[in-house]
């Protein structure tokens, strides 16, 4: 009795067989869309992507393309530790710092030098990326998923420029500050648990 | 009994790629997709393509041709005595070599021809020996290889074009930006492998 169960079951084993592929395509596409789709899931993220691409707009150059390389080389760095497991303390609490204190420069218009900016954006990077790396190890595949968080986080920074590219205009840039003050509300929104 | 499994197992035989091609197209499509379709291979020849561009036309086209010769050699190497790179080791040398040419692409660095071959042979050897098709045989595996071989050059022709072309400043500023990102995802995926092989 017990070996036609064993039998059976053997059966039922081998129907369900399917191919085992190291590189497969659905893992491929599965973890590019899920990579691609995290950042802009996380409002959190969204806002402050988008503030660095407004500070790097409203600075002009050079930070207008400092800010924008900078951030996911450092960005991967923070990464870097998620996957290693390397806790760093208030993660969450950085990314909403993170908008607060880049929507509060574009709010006031603040113009530090460009090292004091790239100090500032590469720091909060470190937060950003902490919360993508410790995604990366259950993803389908680490390097499309790695692939798709970076080219979303750098079209949300591409989304900033765009709209900081009207504070060529007085009007614009009434926009642009008003932007860049409503982002830092939403910062304190998520730092208080608001939203 | 052992008749009947050993006619079934016979019967229920699951295919084993090392790179799983996609139904419904030939060996030599697959072949010309695998270096976009494999990740590492991607970014390793994207941002290898976008530094050799970056030097302008007249220093580009030495490399470039490199690049076609090793790759060549090295596919019909590997496919002639099936030598491979272990899957992970493969994997890691490319990421490593994104990660280096990406840091270079992002800082737009005037590099001599000497660095710029090196880099061509070490990318071309790379992707040859990592793309072994022990599981072919005869004319499928010579398409596949020669797919994988024109895939792979046109890649780095297209990514050191779209470099050469990129005169006005902001479009500069895109390839650098596009370096920026094949260092950031080569970087951290390399971390992950090396945190998951000190766990293991």
């Amino acid at each position: 009795m017990k070996i036609r169960n064993l039998s059976l079951l053997t059966l039922l084993l081998l129907l369900a067989v399917t191919d085992a592929s190291a590189h497969s395509s659905e893992g491929l596409a599965g973890g590019f869309l899920s990579g691609l789709l995290h950042p802009v899931q996380g409002p959190d993220h969204v806002i402050a992507m988008v503030a660095v691409g407004l500070w790097g707009a409203f600075l002009g150059r050079p930070a207008i393309w400092l800010l924008p390389i900078v951030f996911p080389m450092v960005m991967a760095f923070g990464g870097a530790l998620g996957v290693a497991g390397v806790p760093v303390p208030g993660v969450e609490t950085g990314i909403a710092l993170s908008a607060i204190v880049l929507g509060a420069m574009v709010a006031f218009a603040a113009r530090p030098p460009i090292w004091v900016a790239a100090v500032i954006v590469g720091a909060f990077a470190i937060f950003h990326g902490h919360a993508h790396g410790t995604e990366l190890p259950g993803a389908a595949n680490p390097i499309a998923y790695s692939l798709g968080f970076v080219i979303a986080t750098g079209l949300l920074h591409l989304c900033g420029i765009a709209f900081g590219a009207l504070a060529q205009w007085p009007a614009g840039t009434v926009v642009v500050r008003a932007g860049g003050g409503l982002i830092a509300l939403g910062g304190f929104a998520f730092l208080f648990g608001l939203a | 009994m052992r008749l009947f499994f050993a006619l079934l197992l016979a019967c229920m035989p699951g295919v084993v790629l090392a790179h799983a091609p996609i139904e419904g197209m030939d060996s030599f499509y697959n072949g010309v997709l695998h270096p976009v379709l494999v990740p590492a291979h991607l970014l390793a020849i994207v941002s290898a393509g976008l530094l050799i561009g970056q030097q302008g036309v007249k220093r580009m086209q030495v490399p470039l041709i490199t690049f076609l010769l090793v790759l060549i050699a090295a596919l019909t190497v590997t496919g002639q005595f099936d030598l491979a790179l272990p899957e992970s080791a493969g994997e890691m040398y490319l990421l490593s070599m994104a990660v280096l040419c990406g840091v270079l692409v992002a800082l737009e660095l005037e590099l001599s021809l000497v660095p710029l071959m090196t880099i061509a042979v070490v990318v071309a050897l790379l992707v040859g020996f990592d793309s072994s098709q022990p599981e072919l045989q005869g004319r499928a595996k010579l398409a596949i290889l020669t797919g994988t071989g024109v895939g792979g050059f046109l890649l780095m022709l297209y990514a050191a074009a779209a470099a050469e072309f990129a005169s006005r400043a902001w479009q500069k500023i895109g390839i650098r930006i596009l370096g920026s990102w094949a260092t950031a995802s080569a970087f951290i995926v390399l971390a992950f492998t090396f945190a998951s092989a000190g766990s293991a």
